[in-house]
Order: C-alpha cells, then sequence, then structure tokens
C-alpha cells in the first residue's frame, strides 16, 4: 500500500499577548477547537494529539480528557523547546505516512504572563533555581535567554563584523510586516531605525526591540493525508520536507557556538526531502526569538553567505514587506507573539494557503519553516507546499 | 560578584567541596589527557576520571553587559562573559569590576570566590590587569 502523504488541514489560534485568567490548559483546548472547526471537522475525526507548552505547567496529555476524546491511536506530550512545533508537526507526518493515525491535533500553549506582573519577569521568575549548575550561572547575573543569546550574538559580531545597525534593520522589517497583520501585537505600533537604537538594553548589544515578545496563547494545526485534506474546508497545506539537527555544543576550546546554527545541517537535507531548492522557496518563516537568531538562520539555511548576513540584510529593498526575501511576514516572534516554534509554523501555514490578505505574498509555492530551542541547541526545519 | 546564595545538589557537591577549598575542579580524563568541564560526572568511570583543580584563568571569549534593574529602582550594568579555561572547557560568569564600556574580548581573567549567606562559594572571575604577573 503506497504510503498517504501528510497535509496540514486546519489552523486554529486563540487570542494573543497580554489575555489573562486563562490557562495554557485552556488556551490549549480552544486551539484544538478552533482548528478542528476551521478544518470543517468535528472533534470526534481526531485520533491523534501532540501536545506541548512552554514554560506552563498545566498543558499535559490530559488535554484529551479536556477536549472529549476517546479512541486515540496517538497521544504525547513533547519538549524540544524552540523545535518543538516543527518536531511536533514532523511526527504527526510520519504518523501519517506509516497509517498509525489519520487525523491529528498539534498543539502549543503557554501563559508565562501573569496581571500586574512585569513582562521581564515572566521567563526570568520562573527558571531562577539556586541550587547546582544554574545556581552558580545565575547568581553570576546570567539569569535568562536574553542573556545567553546576547552572548551568542557577541560572537558572531566579533568574527563577522555584524553590527547593532544590522540587528536593527530585522527589527524595522519585521515591524513593517505586522503593520499588516491584524493579530500581531505590533499592530498599529510601527517602529524606526532610530527608536530600535534608543530602546532600553536588555543585555548589550541587545536592545528591547531585539529581543522576541512575550504572549499568552495557544496554536494548533490539524496534520493529515493529503487525500483527506483535499475533501476538506481549506486548501491543503503540504508537509514536503523535515528534517532536525541539535548539534550539541561542546562548551570548550574552538566551539563554533554563535556562529553557526542547526539550520546549516537540516536546511538542506529537508529541502531534499521535499525535491526542492533554495532558489524555490517563496516564502521564509524562521524562528526569531532575537534579531540575532534569524540573521544566523538565514546564513546558514545558506539565503545569504556565512558571515555577511549582517550588511545583506540590511540592504535596502532585501528584507520587509516588498522585500527580495519574504521573510517572517507576519511580524515573526519579534512583533507578532510568541508562541514558540508555533509562530512561524501558524504564518507559514497562512501564506501557503493564501490568506495572508494585505500582507500575503504573491507566490507561496514553497514555504521554508525553522524551529530553534534551548541557545542554539535544537534544530527543526520543515518545507511546506501548496497542493499542486 | 555573586547576587545570591546557592545550594548543593548531588550534581555540584565535589565541586563546591573544591570552592569552600578555593579550588576550581575540572575533571581530567586519565586516558587521553583532556581535561574536562566540571559538569562531567566522573563517577561514570572513577579510574578513568579524575577531579582536578584547575589553575584559574582563562581568557575572555564573548562577553555582554547585563542591565539589572535592582531594588532601589535604578539600572545597574554587569558585565558577564564566556571564558575559555586555561585547560580548554568554556566556563560561563560574571566578570566583577570590569568596566562595562571596554571590549573584554581576549582579556586575561582569574577565579575569586564568593560565600553569599549560608550558601556555598560560588566562584566569579575579576580582569587580570594588563601587565600583570598571573601568578
Amino acid at each position: 500500500m503506497a504510503q498517504s502523504q501528510p497535509a496540514i488541514a486546519g489552523l486554529g489560534i486563540t487570542a494573543q499577548g497580554k489575555v489573562y485568567g486563562r490557562t495554557a490548559a485552556q488556551f490549549a483546548a480552544e486551539a484544538v477547537r478552533l482548528a478542528v472547526t476551521d478544518a470543517g471537522l468535528a472533534l470526534g475525526d481526531l485520533d491523534g494529539l501532540l501536545v506541548s507548552s512552554g514554560l506552563s505547567t498545566s498543558v499535559g496529555i490530559d488535554l484529551q480528557g479536556a477536549l472529549g476524546l476517546t479512541d486515540l491511536r496517538l497521544l504525547t506530550f513533547m519538549q524540544g523547546y524552540g523545535s518543538t512545533a516543527g518536531q511536533m508537526v514532523q511526527y504527526a507526518a510520519m504518523a501519517v505516512q506509516s497509517g498509525m493515525a489519520d487525523t491529528i491535533a498539534v498543539v502549543w500553549a503557554d501563559d508565562p504572563l501573569k496581571e500586574k506582573t512585569r513582562t521581564s519577569a515572566a521567563y526570568t521568575a520562573a527558571r531562577s533555581a539556586p541550587k547546582g549548575w544554574r545556581g552558580i550561572t545565575a547568581s553570576n547575573g546570567i539569569a535568562s535567554a536574553n542573556t545567553m543569546y546576547a552572548l551568542a550574538a557577541r560572537r558572531h559580531m566579533q568574527k563577522y563584523g555584524t553590527t547593532q545597525d544590522h540587528f536593527g534593520h530585522i527589527a524595522v522589517a519585521q515591524r513593517r510586516w505586522a503593520q499588516l497583520n491584524p493579530i500581531a501585537q505590533f499592530y498599529g505600533t510601527p517602529l524606526t531605525l532610530e527608536e530600535y537604537h534608543a530602546s532600553r538594553y536588555i543585555a548589550e548589544p541587545f536592545h528591547l526591540y531585539d529581543c522576541c515578545l512575550v504572549s499568552n496563547g495557544g496554536v494548533a494545526v490539524i496534520v493529515t493525508s493529503l487525500d483527506r485534506a483535499r475533501a476538506l474546508r481549506q486548501p491543503p497545506v503540504r508537509i514536503l520536507g523535515w528534517a532536525q539537527a541539535h548539534p550539541g555544543h561542546a562548551g570548550v576550546r574552538d566551539d563554533d557556538f554563535g556562529l553557526v546554527s542547526g539550520a546549516a545541517s537540516a536546511g538542506p537535507r529537508a529541502l531534499k526531502m521535499a525535491g526542492t531548492t533554495l532558489d524555490e522557496i517563496d516564502v521564509i518563516e524562521v524562528y526569531d526569538c532575537y534579531t540575532f537568531t534569524a540573521l544566523l538562520t538565514l546564513e546558514d539555511y545558506g539565503f545569504v553567505p556565512k558571515g555577511e548576513g549582517g550588511p545583506a540584510l540590511a540592504e535596502p529593498g532585501m528584507l520587509g514587506p516588498g522585500g527580495k526575501l519574504k521573510v517572517n511576514t507576519g511580524g515573526g516572534e519579534l512583533s507578532a507573539f510568541y508562541m514558540w516554534g508555533m509562530t512561524p509554523v501558524h504564518e507559514a501555514v497562512v501564506q501557503a494557503r493564501g490568506q495572508g490578505g494585505d500582507r500575503q505574498v504573491a507566490k507561496h509555492d514553497r514555504v521554508l519553516v525553522s524551529g530553534n530551542g534551548g541557545v542554539l541547541d535544537y534544530h527543526s526545519t520543515l518545507v511546506l507546499g501548496t497542493d499542486d | 560578584m555573586p547576587r545570591f546564595a546557592v545550594r548543593r545538589d548531588d550534581a555540584t557537591a565535589d565541586f563546591f567541596d573544591g570552592t569552600a577549598r578555593g579550588e576550581f575542579l575540572l575533571v581530567k580524563d586519565t586516558q587521553t589527557g583532556e581535561v574536562l568541564a566540571p559538569q562531567f560526572d566522573p563517577a561514570v568511570d572513577p579510574e578513568r576520571y579524575l577531579r582536578v583543580p584547575a589553575a584559574g584563568t582563562g581568557t575572555v571569549v564573548s562577553w555582554v553587559v547585563v542591565h539589572q534593574r535592582e531594588a532601589d529602582g535604578s539600572v545597574s550594568r554587569n558585565p558577564v562573559a564566556i571564558v575559555e579555561l586555561d585547560e580548554g572547557p568554556w566556563w560561563w560568569t560574571s566578570v566583577t569590576g570590569a568596566d562595562p564600556d571596554e571590549d573584554l574580548l581576549g582579556r586575561r581573567v582569574r577565579v575569586a570566590f564568593e560565600t553569599v549567606g549560608d550558601g556555598e562559594a560560588i566562584p566569579y572571575f575579576t580582569v587580570i590587569e594588563r601587565g600583570a604577573n598571573e601568578q
């Protein structure tokens, strides 16, 4: 029997950002319901559920019960940090290919923001661990991912001459895209390069606007066979290729930390599986927890030469609406919302379907999606495509 | 300077025994001669892996300046770095007392220890002044 080809048939997203009074588990359940409805399915049609969350402890496989799902053939919680969403789509695709399950909901949700608590405290507070190795690092003032990524970025700046101005161009370009995305948290709030430079420092060289948003909410997609997707409500989005890369930094002399990411390895493998090449990619949705992460990923995929991402991406006409490279077309994690790996997956599905409204990219046959977790430790790549 | 007390767990007990003596312990692979980070667990093969004191000196391979909002509302600028220890392993640390406006890349640093509250002695690093005798 021929393998089923996997496709994304449903997409659901809750309200994003400072949405209080609801738990991550509630966001997750809502996102699944929205995705099922979007696909033209009923909850009872699901036979698989893959669940993940950020730092919330409220999301788990008991989501099955909350949704009233019975007789599932696939159910688990996964965690690969920022690479998780892409990974979940991969495992769901393989489950469909193998016949293990037919219609799988893939969901991610989080609720780091609490009312009357500073946004900046959302992640550090939950992670403070005054014990053991992490306690030593935290007590030394290295208590957040902001600092760790800034240390990575500085390596790139030192080796290749990348500048804060280069980072700023990425922040500004993505904010321009966000002005075309009504669900972006920074919709209606443009950003100039001057404002970027004037924004407060988090960890020099990172300004506030080098860092992603913090958001409450949930996102879900429905993965099923292409044949089934064709009979449903939405244009099918094919899952054509995928790969993961988890470099495992040695943390010793000659380490390439900050200079290369898993995208360098996973990108070519995912493109090969999809039977496509870089020059056929129409839309690029990369994980952008920081401006630097987007820059590094675009270099590692090969859209710009290694080490030249800073000046190349800052060239007029390169990024932003109307630019040569259609990157993070919804505003990304920097300017739309921070659903970890679901931010790029969500926008990739929107664009591949042709449902991007004012920000829709005209040619959207092939979409490259990255996920990145840890401090450049974990990576997933997806190649999505239209049904042709 | 370490900011708050840190307690030991099973994985860090030996390391903190070392810091209490003023030693920064690494792990030596006696078969290859390679020196490993302190997080490596010698218990996987105690015949082969030994805890050994580091020289306590290293070189900054990356650094940033963390902006920290203090209790009084002011913002402090604290240089932190990845230090390549002379034995090879990297260590993420505060560089206490360094000028936040100075390019710290390549600067030589030395370990120090501070006991905060009733916690363990916590390692941090300080810049070795140029021209100073490192020993």
